[in-house]
């Protein structure tokens, strides 16, 4: 999913890094505007979390091609989507210089591809409004599967135009297009059935974990 | 898993690397990022065709790895990550049209030349980047993205996911020590536990993180970074930047380092 330095153009780059920085500081300022120290450390554990299952890497067969897990909608589930988008930004900021997948010039793009999408995108029109009137087994698993699979194919669209603007890619547009929408696809099943058995097992076991908490809602209206 | 234990060794040797007492790690951790993202823009900068144009920039790496006295190996294992793109490249470019182009004074395929081109760049992208952390101790770049205004939740995120990193590991191990002890003779764990076990880790780490973390609190931490360290621009930051900088303007913006090249070869 990460796009590299190699395959942009300075100009979509920085482009792009302006875009990302806007939405970022837009999400610093929500965050900052309700401060919560509870909060912070599970940014902290969940941010690592997403490192690790990034580390994982899924081999596609007769490809030769590697692709990771992104995270950005089990981080959102869990810390809402502001928090979450800023996570996944310093998931994937430490990526980019520890590990180099992207790259310091890609990051506007991957934090677009990999943060805006399932934050402010995927989560309030699909997962938002499946969950809103109460958590059940099946509810979780279709919304956040259905939301997960839409967050991963609008970065794929996102990780195509960004390429095809380069112009660093001299493929037939239709097929890398296809390939690489094929590839993803494939990705967002396996992240969307381990997204939603975590975010069931959380709900199970911790529901405080959950970010949108329906049942203290509701309390909080009846009192 | 061999993946993820590769990683891991991977971050130690760079974390331990950057501890290191040469001339580079004494450098203004400001100058070698500018300088980083200065040798990177380059980079992508060059398009295709211009791949002996690109040759020269090698000379940025060797002699930083030469004079901080990195091992060179610990490099190119991280190179390996580029040969899935290659592969790729390989199988899908090799269906298209054949179209020539000109590489020094040897005539090649246009597929070839974009693949050589990939490769270049990768490497010294890599490179560029490595180079910065292997060289940078993680706080002091911290201290530096805060100094450049970054935003103070974002650097604390920065360094609690880097630290936390240790933290969720020690999880993992316990929980997958326990689940050998309950079912010593399966070597994989069920396909069915395999969410439960994640969510455990996940919900035993944050109740871990939330207790470092109050504790950090009531020794004081804010979240702000406070130094004794001086980030002054030295006399050698600036020559440091300035022939760094001059270096890569006479590749991109004069044929003076190709010609270097071409006289070498």
């Amino acid at each position: 999913m990460h796009i590299t330095d190699i395959f942009l153009s300075p100009v979509v780059a920085v482009s792009m890094l302006i875009i990302s920085v806007l939405v970022l500081a837009f999400a610093i300022k929500r965050v900052q505007q309700n401060p919560n120290e509870e909060k912070i450390s599970l940014m902290g554990v969940l941010s690592s979390f997403v490192f690790i299952l990034q580390i994982f890497n899924f081999a596609i067969p007769n490809t030769g091609v590697h692709g990771n897990l992104v995270g950005g909608m089990l981080l959102s589930i869990l810390l809402g989507p502001y928090a979450g988008f800023i996570t996944i930004c310093s998931v994937i900021i430490i990526q980019a210089f520890f590990f180099m997948d992207g790259g310091i010039f890609a990051l506007g793009c991957n934090i677009f591809n990999m943060g805006v999408c399932p934050s402010f995108i995927a989560y309030p029109l699909i997962y938002s409004n499946i969950i809103k009137h109460g958590y059940s087994t099946n509810k979780i698993y279709i919304a956040v599967f259905l939301s997960t699979i839409i967050a991963t194919q609008l970065g794929t669209i996102g990780v195509v135009w960004e390429t095809i603007l380069s112009k660093k890619f001299i493929m037939p547009i239709t097929n890398f297009i296809l390939l690489m929408h094929s590839i993803n696809f494939i990705f967002s099943i396996i992240e969307g059935v381990i997204t939603a058995t975590v975010v069931n097992f959380i709900w199970k076991v911790y529901p405080g974990m959950l970010y949108l908490n329906i049942v203290n809602s509701r309390v909080k209206k009846i009192c | 898993m061999s993946n993820f234990i590769n990683s891991m060794t991977q971050l130690r040797t760079l974390d331990s690397l950057a501890k290191n007492k040469s001339f580079i790690h004494l450098l203004n951790p400001f100058t070698k990022l500018i300088t980083t993202i200065l040798v990177i823009y380059t980079i992508i900068s060059f398009n295709k065709y211009e791949i002996a144009k690109q040759i020269p920039i090698f000379l940025y790496p060797l002699s930083i790895i030469l004079i901080s006295n990195i091992p060179i190996k610990t490099f190119f294992k991280r190179l390996l990550w580029i040969m899935p793109i290659v592969l790729v490249l390989l199988l899908i470019l090799i269906l298209d049209t054949y179209t020539q182009a000109k590489l020094f004074s040897f005539v090649i395929s246009d597929i070839l030349l974009l693949i050589i081109s990939i490769i270049i760049k990768s490497i010294l992208t890599t490179f560029a980047i490595m180079l910065l952390i292997a060289t940078t101790e993680i706080e002091r770049l911290a201290i530096c993205f805060r100094k450049l205004y970054f935003p103070q939740i974002l650097i604390l995120q920065f360094l609690l996911t880097y630290r936390y990193f240790n933290l969720l590991i020690e999880e993992m191990r316990i929980v997958y020590a326990a689940h050998k002890l309950r079912s010593p003779k399966k070597s994989n764990i069920f396909k069915c536990f395999q969410g439960a076990i994640l969510g455990q880790i996940l919900v035993r780490s944050y109740m871990r993180a939330q207790n470092i973390y109050q504790a950090m609190r009531l020794r004081g931490f804010s979240g702000e970074f406070y130094t004794n360290k001086n980030f002054a621009f030295g006399l050698m930051d600036i020559m440091y930047l300035l022939f760094w900088s001059l270096f890569l303007f006479m590749i991109k913006y004069t044929d003076f380092m190709l010609a270097f090249v071409k006289a070498l070869l």
